[in-house]
């Protein structure tokens, strides 16, 4: 029985509670409908950080930006943040009424720190297009201010210019004369009282017209030892400032030979070592870069030695070569070539190879040819021919 | 611990346990709701922008100015496709709220505008046309400031749509290999005014025209211009002066052309028309705008025609409320109406069968349509009349199918409803359009509705019935007594049906009862 009289204790309770929440709730008073505002007694106001609309009563206001519409309502006074320099159509709404207008803010000073983009990073000296600066003055709300803006270049040779650049589709710009002398050349713009930090280009020389291609060594032994020695020298642009650093100089083997080798040169020299050709001669050789060419040099390459005799025995089916003595009573270094060509009797060349000497001495298997053939050799200026005849 | 402690003791906890799993079932159900919602959103929102990319003439770039550099074709490619991609990213955030993207398309203050939309109302924003003027790009090839010129259109739940063209000054840099917009300023901003255009619809007397031999498909392919000048000199002579006509859409090919012949053969003949545009057309949707619009630019040149007296935005679009949706039906035609008035410089009406008021005030001439009784449609005038604008009859008629049940009308009958209407409209003063010069005795009918074939002033086979006396200023001829008692001899009958079917219940009932 007690059981009973609790829950319906609790039951009664529970409900009751409720009962007097319920007419708590419907004897709260509703806030009364707002009061609709005269639309044309509503003033706009453009302010730093934003807009503000003041009328007497609730409305709605949607302004629409390039981003799209932004809405905002209230009574007595609406504010959107809306910061964007240049038209802001608006409209006022209340009720089923609307009014449409048109605000304009103008942007303000250009505020620290400005934000120069000049290009190229490095210039050389007669490139055809020059430096250039761009230039975006934003105030503090992110607009692009209308003040010119004033820019000043330091010239490496101590010089200085100065521009007043307009603002104009939101951005200033202008192109700049790289000077005469190659440095570190500064930009520093102002706009107001807003400066930004200096930007800087580095002037690089002009393109190469002076050097010289100097011959140090310029004959050397076909041994595979020695070497040509040579140097480009004295780069230097039309105002006589030293090539830049990684200039590529490239060497042109003359008429004869399809040589062709691409270096850089710092400091605006190039020393150069070359190897030699197998044959003995004589070899032109231009250097050359950006339009530049030096005047032509000559290196000569001599045998590397001088044989007296080429004794030449068969060994069965094989020729046995040397051993080859030079003047000196020396053998010829190892691996030092051996030409031999195969001549059928009408003189049409049918085989070319090279054979290396070792101590002296080389071994030669005549191909499977129809026989006879002649037999043309060469060592180092000394030459010989032999029949190969019928086997 | 006594027994019943021990039991209450398990209850509560059993309750509770019940009530917590009860919450986190319901927060679940929430949790599952808010994804499903939001999933859908972004649907939507890709349904949106999907549109817009097979709009024609989205983009095209008028005449550079001299500029440091040319702008080299690979450059313009890029910058197209990423200005283009950051109104996608707008339109997105500003239907779903979502901002993650627009850091991909923005920078500086532009963004900072972009990241103010993500707090706005969600809504369809959609632009199209842009004209892009290149006024510099910078020597070192990463800066290009232009203007733009576009028209875009905005509706959201809370506003009337906005439909206006307008002029942006743009800086897009190049960043990390992206173009971005950095700085851009509103320039010019030309919504389209609804400024109404003076207009009278006193003494309109005109016809619903469709072709007798391919009915409801006067544009198409079997468009005849023999036939057409055939029905408007008889036209002419019953005294109908104006003809309303529809152009589909989507168009079928050559309708143009056709547009143009029948407009040509209307100023020959003193045929005013009234042209009924997007006739077909259910969706309302606003990423459809730019694609409707370029059909309203191929069609501006003959809506500017003489022989043109009303453009009709869309004929009867209260039967898509349901469809889709009342207020976005209304918001599609107040865009649609200013974007003809603009193109077209002639007056604006909406086909609607009730006016809705919100529209009433873009419109110059309140066009309404009524099938229903003479009484009913003088009751219909006088609510109109407060709305103090030219009022339009635009479609009434009265069918002739004698076997259609449990309505059959007479050709008489129709004569006596015309001269009752037409009393009516010469009493408030109004203009009237007749539907239709012809029976049908070929073609689909629109829903397949077979009294549709019996609406017409003349027979099918060309001659004409009573109701052209009415129309010629004569009386109706008197009514026979088929006529008179043709409603009772299909009542009387059905009633003694419906009795007999009831009492036979009954007994029925009764004997099994018993």
């Amino acid at each position: 029985m007690p059981r009973k009289i609790l829950l319906v204790l609790l039951l009664s309770a529970v409900l009751a509670l409720e009962v007097a929440l319920f007419w708590q709730q419907s004897r709260t008073p509703a806030a009364p409908p707002p009061r609709p505002a005269a639309l044309h007694a509503i003033r706009a106001e453009v302010s730093p950080a934003g807009v503000r609309f003041r009328g007497e009563g609730w409305f709605r206001v949607r302004l629409f930006t390039p981003a799209g519409p932004l809405v905002s309502e209230g009574e007595g006074e609406v504010f959107i943040p809306y910061r964007r320099a240049g038209l802001i159509p608006y409209r006022l709404e209340v009720g089923g009424a609307s009014l449409e207008g048109t605000l304009r803010r103008r942007p303000g000073p250009a505020v620290t720190p400005l934000q120069p983009k000049v290009g190229a990073r490095a210039v050389r000296l007669d490139a055809p297009r020059q430096p250039s600066l761009v230039l975006h003055p934003l105030d503090a709300q992110l607009n692009v201010a209308e003040e010119p803006v004033r820019m000043k270049v330091f010239y490496p040779d101590g010089g200085q210019r100065e521009w007043v650049l307009p603002v104009v589709r939101q951005l200033a710009w202008s192109y700049f004369p790289p000077g005469s002398r190659t440095g570190i050349l500064k930009v520093v713009v102002q706009s107001g009282t807003a400066r930004g930090e200096r930007a800087e280009v580095d002037v690089l020389p002009g393109r190469i017209r002076t050097g010289a291609l100097l011959p140090l060594q310029p004959e050397a032994a076909t041994s595979g030892r020695d070497r040509w020695a040579l140097e480009v020298q004295g780069l230097r642009d039309e105002k006589g400032n030293l090539a830049p650093d990684g200039l590529a100089v490239s060497l042109i083997g003359g008429a004869l030979e399809d040589f062709f080798l691409t270096r850089s040169a710092p400091q605006g020299r190039l020393p150069l070592s070359l190897p030699l050709p197998d044959r003995a001669g004589s070899y032109p050789l231009r250097a050359w870069s950006e339009g530049w060419m030096s005047s032509e040099i000559t290196l000569r390459a001599r045998p590397a030695v001088r044989v007296v005799r080429l004794p030449l025995r068969w060994s069965g089916k094989r020729l046995r070569i040397g051993p080859v003595v030079d003047a000196l009573g020396a053998l010829p270094d190892d691996g030092t070539p051996l030409r031999l060509r195969v001549v059928n009797p009408a003189g049409r060349l049918l085989l070319e190879e090279s054979v290396p000497l070792v101590n002296g001495q080389a071994l030669w298997t005549p191909p499977p040819l129809a026989r006879p053939f002649w037999l043309e050799l060469e060592l180092a200026g000394q030459r010989a021919r032999l029949e190969v005849p019928r086997p | 611990m006594s027994e019943l402690r021990l039991k209450l003791l398990v209850w509560a906890a059993l309750l509770l346990l019940g009530s917590l799993l009860a919450l986190l079932g319901l927060r679940g159900l929430g949790e599952l709701f808010r994804t499903a919602q939001q999933a859908s959103t972004l649907e939507q929102a890709l349904n949106l922008i999907e549109p817009r990319r097979a709009a024609p003439g989205r983009l095209e770039w008028l005449p550079d100015d001299p500029t440091p550099r040319p702008l080299e074709p690979f450059r313009r490619d890029e910058i197209t496709s990423d200005y283009l991609l950051a109104h996608e990213e707008l339109s997105h955030t500003h239907f779903t709220g979502e901002t993650t993207g627009l850091r991909s398309y923005f920078q500086s203050g532009a963004l900072e505008d972009a990241l103010l939309m993500g707090q706005g109302p969600s809504g369809v924003m959609v632009d199209w046309k842009h004209r892009l003027r290149l006024h510099f790009y910078a020597p070192d090839g990463a800066t290009v400031a232009f203007s733009d010129t576009y028209w875009y259109a905005q509706v959201s739940r809370q506003s009337p749509a906005r439909l206006a063209e307008r002029t942006l000054e743009v800086v897009m840099q190049l960043d990390d290999g992206n173009w971005r917009i950095h700085h851009w300023r509103l320039l010019q901003e030309r919504p389209l005014p609804a400024r109404l255009l003076p207009v009278s619809t006193a003494g309109v007397r005109g016809v619903n025209y469709q072709p007798r031999s391919h009915p409801f498909d006067l544009f198409g392919p079997g468009y005849e211009p023999r036939e057409v000048l055939s029905d408007m000199r008889i036209g002419r002579m019953l005294g109908l002066g104006t003809w309303r006509v529809f152009v589909p859409y989507p168009p079928p090919p050559g309708y143009r052309q056709r547009l143009e012949s029948f407009l040509s053969l209307a100023q020959d003949q003193q045929v005013r028309v009234v042209v009924t545009l997007l006739d077909g057309y259910t969706r309302y949707r606003f990423e459809d705008f730019p694609k409707v619009f370029a059909h309203l630019e191929e069609l501006a040149p003959l809506l500017r025609h003489p022989a043109v007296w009303l453009v009709d935005a869309k004929n009867e679009p209260d039967r898509d409320y349901a469809r889709a949706g009342q207020e976005l039906v209304i918001e599609f035609l107040r865009a649609w109406s200013r974007a003809l008035r603009y193109y077209s410089a002639k007056p604006i009406t909406v086909g609607f069968i009730e006016p809705h008021p919100a529209l009433v005030p873009e419109l110059e001439v309140l066009s309404f349509h009524h099938y229903g009784t003479p009484a009913q449609l003088e009751r219909r005038i006088e609510g109109f009349m407060k709305h103090q604008k030219p009022l339009l009859l635009e479609e009434f008629g009265f069918h002739t199918q004698r076997n259609k049940l449990p309505d059959p009308h007479s050709e008489l009958e129709q004569a006596h409803h015309y001269q009752q209407v037409l009393q009516f409209t010469h009493r408030y003063n109004l203009g009237w359009l007749a539907w239709t010069l012809y029976d049908f005795d070929r073609g689909a009918m629109p829903g397949g509705r077979a009294v549709e074939r019996h609406l017409g002033l003349l027979r099918a086979d060309g001659t004409p019935k009573p109701v052209v006396q009415v129309l010629a200023g004569q009386p109706a001829p008197p009514l026979g007594w088929s006529e008179r008692l043709g409603k009772w001899l299909v009542f009387w009958p059905l009633l003694l049906l419906g009795m007999g079917l009831l009492l036979g219940w009954r007994l029925w009932l009764t004997r099994r009862a018993a």
